[in-house]
């Protein structure tokens, strides 16, 4: 059973949104885990689905998958705690101490976490969408409701951006 | 990505959750879907049961899996699955069946549940409590399947054979009877107010007792709950189908018949989304390549029911709701099919009209959100957060139009504000449908001052 089919089944049987949960929960808290954290990637995971099940009736069921309508949802709610991630994205570029056991996505490399914050918000998300979340071009115009010809023009734009700060592959 | 890609260095380390994560989140789920719809109160198991039970009625048709993980219980078969939410309690006991008066409160608020802890076991639930193995002392008896009529009497399939156990003041010393067989092969039972009825090895139900108890040999399938409570019968005729609805006490109730050439066809209920609309299917038992994909739409007065082939479109609703049938699957032809949204849909006024509006599915975070503002002057203008325009609106009948002016600037990331040509409210939100009926798009309204 795809995800439309099983989104559509849980508006009469709610179960079915089982389904939905379990073939995707590992991906979105792995996405939103490595932007924001483990700790705070638990809420922010359980809130997405939370929220999908909610607003389930707005799933267009054109999309089989889910996938990108559940890290538009994901999206949103990191959003929602961006001060708390660009402040964290900060003191990595500073390469001030993080505890360990719940560092976000750039710990390792304050050079990543440098770049990330000169990047307009519009771009991070769609180079964290692709590079972390592994979404192709059309589900990232899903997941922002963007064009996917914005897509490819914003990720050729980083791209063209970093080699020239010298982050390179 | 490519080779060399400056993004490769944006991939980092694994984020899988915890199972405690995991557990978190389902729980909370699990809450969220409590409350999605009120229910009458009833007893916590038996809530549970009437739960599973419910979904096991769909499931029904396309032959049943059961397998465990915690909290959950998915039941699978062909083609797809359906995963029901089943409470420890339960899952301890790895219920296999749970049978209870269709549609409404059980009598005596009992159910049965038929589970494999060691040999099948029946037990009976009551309001309150298990009160255990209470055919214990004559298991002997290895049900696969049970059933409960209206009359009390309980059925139960034990290999071949179908075995009574009718009720009465003392019927916990009575036993089980056998039953002449009239069904070849059975592999399951299914009760409903109409009576029993028996699915065969070829897969075709047949009812065999009705509902006065008395035996009868028809071809059809078992009511199919709907979507408000009650429920929907489809029978095969000779020139046709006979469909029956019931009221909400399960009590047979309005019933039509579908122009059809084609008979004998085991139809099986994909939804009921409300005004009695019912939308089945052929049920995937059946060899396809007799009767292809067909669904079947009907609306509550029976006077717009029509077959739906692929590529047609067919009127299902009242309020001008259509299902197009555009792919040779017929379980994915559902998913045209908005359920349980039309029903509370009226037309937009003017008046519902006026204000701001911003785009639901618009996901991100704005400094200035893109919105849509209709005023009463008759103008429209919206803002894409880069760009904008301008342009009449107004309301013809149940036509919505609006005229958009060039974009005010170029070279913006250009937001689309997606319009159709009907414009419905939906509780507190502005839908915007094509004339199929299909979504195109909806709008929560801005609290700016501006109506």
């Amino acid at each position: 059973m795809d995800d439309a089919l099983a989104l559509a089944r849980s508006k009469v049987e709610h179960g079915s949104f089982a389904v939905v949960f379990e073939r995707h929960f590992d991906a979105v808290f792995g996405y939103i885990a490595r932007r924001v954290g483990r700790e705070l990637a638990e809420d922010l995971a359980s809130e997405t689905f939370t929220r999908a099940f909610s607003d389930r009736a707005r799933f267009d069921p054109a999309h089989r998958d889910a996938r990108p309508w559940l890290f538009g949802i994901a999206t949103n709610l990191i959003c929602g705690h961006r001060r708390s991630e660009e402040r964290q994205l900060r003191a990595l570029a500073r390469q001030a101490a993080l505890p360990v056991h719940d560092a976000p996505l750039a710990a390792n490399d304050p050079a990543i976490a440098a770049a990330l914050l000169r990047l307009k918000r519009g771009d991070r998300e769609v180079l964290l969408l692709h590079a972390l979340a592994g979404l192709s071009y059309d589900e990232i115009a899903t997941a922002l409701a963007i064009a996917p010809g914005t897509v490819g023009s914003r990720l050729t734009r980083i791209r063209e951006r970093l080699t020239r700060e010298g982050i390179h592959a | 990505m490519r080779e060399n890609d400056p993004l490769t260095r944006f991939r980092l380390r694994d984020g899988a959750p915890s199972p405690e994560a995991r557990r978190v989140a389902w729980g909370r789920l699990e809450d969220a879907m409590r409350r999605d719809r009120p229910r009458r109160r009833r007893s916590p198991v038996v809530a549970v049961a009437g739960a599973v039970a419910g979904a096991l009625a769909v499931a029904a048709a396309v032959g049943i899996v059961v397998s465990n993980r915690p909290q959950t219980t998915t039941v699978a078969g062909p083609p797809g699955e359906i995963a029901v939410t089943i409470s420890p309690a339960e899952l301890e006991r790895r219920v296999l069946h749970v049978e209870s008066w269709p549609g409404r409160q059980p009598p005596d608020g009992t159910v049965y549940l038929l589970a494999p802890t060691g040999a099948n076991r029946v037990i009976k639930v009551t309001d309150e409590r298990l009160v255990g193995d209470f055919l214990s002392e004559q298991l002997s008896l290895h049900p696969t399947s049970l059933a409960v009529t209206r009359d009390g009497t309980i059925w139960a399939l034990d290999g071949a054979s179908l075995l009574r156990r009718t009720p009465g003041p003392d019927s916990g010393q009575t036993t089980f009877e056998d039953q002449p067989p009239t069904v070849s092969a059975p592999q399951r039972l299914q009760s409903d107010p109409t009576g029993l009825y028996v699915l065969d090895g070829a897969g075709l139900w047949h009812h065999v007792v009705d509902s006065d108890g008395e035996p009868t040999t028809s071809s059809a399938s078992p009511l199919a709950p709907l979507g408000d409570g009650r429920r929907a019968l489809f029978e095969s005729m000779p020139d046709g189908f006979r469909v029956a609805t019931s009221g909400a006490g399960g009590e047979p109730g309005l019933s039509w018949r579908v122009r059809s050439e084609r008979r004998l066809v085991p139809l099986r209920l994909l939804a009921a989304p409300g005004d009695g609309i019912v939308v089945a299917v052929v049920d995937a038992d059946a060899p396809s390549e007799r009767f292809g994909p067909t669904i079947i739409v009907l609306d509550g007065d029976g006077l717009r029911a029509s077959f739906a082939l692929p590529g047609e479109m067919a009127p299902v609703s009242a309020s001008g709701a259509l299902l197009h049938i555009d792919s040779d699957d017929a379980e994915q032809r559902l998913q045209r099919y908005d359920i349980g949204d039309t029903a509370s849909d009226r037309p937009a006024s003017r008046e519902d009209l006026v204000g701001t509006w911003r785009w639901s599915d618009l996901a991100g975070h704005w400094e200035q959100p893109p919105s849509i503002t209709f005023k009463a002057s008759g103008e429209a203008a919206y803002y894409d957060g880069c760009n904008g325009a301008s342009g009449p609106w107004r309301l013809d009948g149940d036509r919505f139009v609006v005229e958009w002016g060039p974009q005010q600037l170029i070279g913006c990331e250009n937001v689309t504000h997606p319009t159709g040509p009907r414009a419905v409210m939906d509780g507190g939100e502005l839908v915007f449908l094509r004339d199929d009926g299909a979504e195109v798009a909806r709008y929560e309204r801005v609290l700016d001052g501006t109506r």
